[in-house]
């Protein structure tokens, strides 16, 4: 047998579009996106059924009939279940499984690996959000008979706020070393110490614009007509002494452009954190 | 020719201070089977992880088909196949869909791909679990998928992270005869090991290190002509006497001998088949029935052991 191998190799965006294929493969086997499929039908099932249950009218209008379905609190929650089991672990279960051993002798930059991996997670969350959103869209137009424009810019707003929570996943799963500990992470940081410092900062009267989980309650205030504006309610009938409680809202604009600032940062922060890890041990 | 691997003062420090790998130099020709061979925390898997970018290097360069694997290593590593540890694989996947996803990468038409699938299978074995997911495979099934991977593409380099280890008897033999036959198929293979007689069975040439540093690096042969003298068992029928052990001492080319037993004993000694044949004659002189007289060990062992001897 000659060994002359002296193939042409594919350009880096053909060797993205590789990675990204066989990495949806692993989310379309893995028991994670069976899970996560069964959470989204059980609530969409509950939600849907729950008017006629209790005996309740559904709401005549499609914005705020999607709203009632998706209840934002789920969505939220959905949406940090995602961005934890699809990209929490995604780049340093390379390192912990020993994968890395197979694909990192091969003709392939790093940069690639990662852009193909960040690429299957974001259809997958994409599938996800399009799933919860579609069905609560589509029963929306059979009980209303209509589609609201609301719903499908919060639609756009919660995929945007999947893909910043699954950048702050990849950032994660770069920096730490086990699977594990990568998961917990993205999954606390974005469900209790985000908001946590949401509360603290409009406790204090401080807008916390730079939170991704503050801006994304737009998702759920764009279903709202008028779109509500920040307020401060003076509470003076207190046992205590008087004191201000504020309610904010972030702008669709301000949410859009922390979110996409949030994907920019940690996915290039991750990036060079993954070019620069060694196959230690 | 273009030399298919050349390190060039190649290092890799550790902390502040810990060299793994230290200045080493070695050019490996075109179609040659190169051992890398030295003791654990030698700096054998350090060399190999640099070689295919998976450790930054320090300093110094690591050249595969002359290109630098620190700056190009989309390219550097494009004729390459590599098994570096014992790799992991994507548990669900098979054996097929791992040599679909590789030879992707590595830009294989589909068609190549299918024909070398059933070929590289077929070289180490695994055919018939090619449709079967990977994650219940043992350790030495994976590491055949992990050889039949590195060849998948036809590669001119092939890089062997001590390719047996970790294996049962019967798999270690079954790796080697693949060995063998990347032996036969003329590809220029870089492989570390700590086992000798491997390196022996299998290699051509034999870098030794130990503490990062190169120690020998020449042809099999060569090596073992620079050995003086070899470790001979005798093994007899009769107890040991001291009397006969001092005479035995005394005669020409016994270096040194040790007594283990009763009834075996090891001889160090310097000389040709003809002394050796005579070396027989005289324990036998001596009054002992020999059950057994045989060279102990490989023919590099001696080599090995004095050089990493020298350099602690």
């Amino acid at each position: 047998m000659a060994v002359t191998s002296t193939r042409q190799l594919p350009s880096d965006m053909a060797q993205v579009v590789t990675v990204a294929r066989y990495d949806i493969f692993k989310h379309l086997r893995s028991r994670r996106l069976i899970a996560i499929f069964i959470i989204e039908v059980a609530i969409l099932a509950v939600m849907l059924a729950l008017p006629a249950i209790l005996g309740r009218p559904y709401p005549e209008d499609p914005a705020v009939f999607v709203q009632s379905v998706l209840v934002f609190l789920f969505t939220n929650i959905l949406i940090i279940l995602a961005a934890t089991m699809f990209a929490g672990d995604s780049i340093c279960s390379e390192f912990q499984n020993r994968t890395g051993y197979l694909v990192f002798p091969n003709p392939i930059k790093k940069s690639s690996i990662y852009l193909g991996k960040f690429l299957s997670t974001a259809l997958i969350v994409l599938l996800v959000m399009s799933i919860w959103y579609w069905v609560a869209i589509i029963a929306g137009v059979i009980m209303t008979g209509g589609v609201s424009p609301l719903a499908i810019e919060s639609y756009g707003l919660a995929v945007l706020y999947a893909l910043a929570a699954s950048s702050v996943g990849f950032l994660i799963s770069s920096i730490l070393k086990g699977s594990t500990g990568a998961l917990v992470l993205t999954f606390f940081l974005l469900f209790m110490i985000f908001p946590l410092v949401d509360s603290v900062g409009t406790l204090g009267g401080i807008e916390p614009v730079p939170s991704i989980t503050y801006q994304a309650r737009a998702i759920d205030a764009v279903l709202t007509t008028p779109y509500p504006e920040n307020w401060v309610e003076y509470a003076n009938e207190t046992t205590g002494p008087p004191f201000n409680i504020y309610y904010f809202y972030p702008p669709v604009a301000s949410s859009v452009a922390v979110m996409i600032g949030y994907i920019a940062v940690s996915n290039v922060a991750g990036l060079i954190l993954f070019k620069r890890r060694e196959m230690v041990g | 020719m273009q030399e298919p691997i050349v390190l060039q003062n190649l290092t890799k420090v550790y902390g502040k201070e810990f060299k793994a790998v230290d200045d080493l130099t070695l050019t490996v020709k075109p179609s040659s089977f190169v051992g890398i061979l030295g003791p654990n925390g030698a700096g054998k898997t350090t060399t190999i992880k640099m070689l295919t970018n998976l450790l930054t290097v320090t300093s110094g360069h690591a050249y595969l088909n002359g290109i630098d694997v620190s700056s190009d290593p989309k390219n550097a590593l494009g004729g390459v196949g590599a098994v570096v540890e014992t790799p992991e694989f994507y548990p669900f996947l098979t054996p097929t869909e791992t040599l679909e996803y590789l030879g992707a990468i590595r830009g294989m038409p589909k068609a190549d791909v299918k024909k070398r699938t059933k070929e590289v299978l077929e070289l180490v074995k695994m055919t018939e679990w090619s449709g079967v997911r990977i994650g219940k495979f043992s350790k030495g099934m994976k590491q055949r998928i992990a050889l039949a991977q590195a060849l998948l593409h036809e590669p001119t380099i092939v890089i062997l992270d001590e390719p047996t280890s970790g294996l049962d008897p019967r798999g270690m033999v079954e790796v080697r005869e693949v060995l063998k036959e990347l032996k036969k198929m003329q590809y220029t293979v870089f492989m570390s090991s700590h086992l000798l007689n491997e390196v022996q069975e299998v290699c051509n040439e034999v870098a030794l290190i130990d503490h990062g540093k190169l120690m020998a690096y020449d042809s099999v042969n060569a090596l073992s002509s620079r050995i003086d003298s070899k470790k001979l068992e005798v093994r007899i029928a009769d107890q040991v006497r001291g009397d006969a052990m001092d005479k035995l001492r005394e005669f020409q080319g016994v270096r040194f001998l040790n007594i283990v037993n009763e009834q075996q004993f090891f001889i160090d000694f310097a000389g040709d088949e003809q002394a050796q044949a005579d070396l027989l004659l005289k324990i036998q002189g001596l009054g002992y029935r020999v059950v057994s007289f045989k060279e102990a060990g490989v023919a590099l062992e001696n080599l090995y052991m004095s050089l990493i001897k020298s350099s602690r």
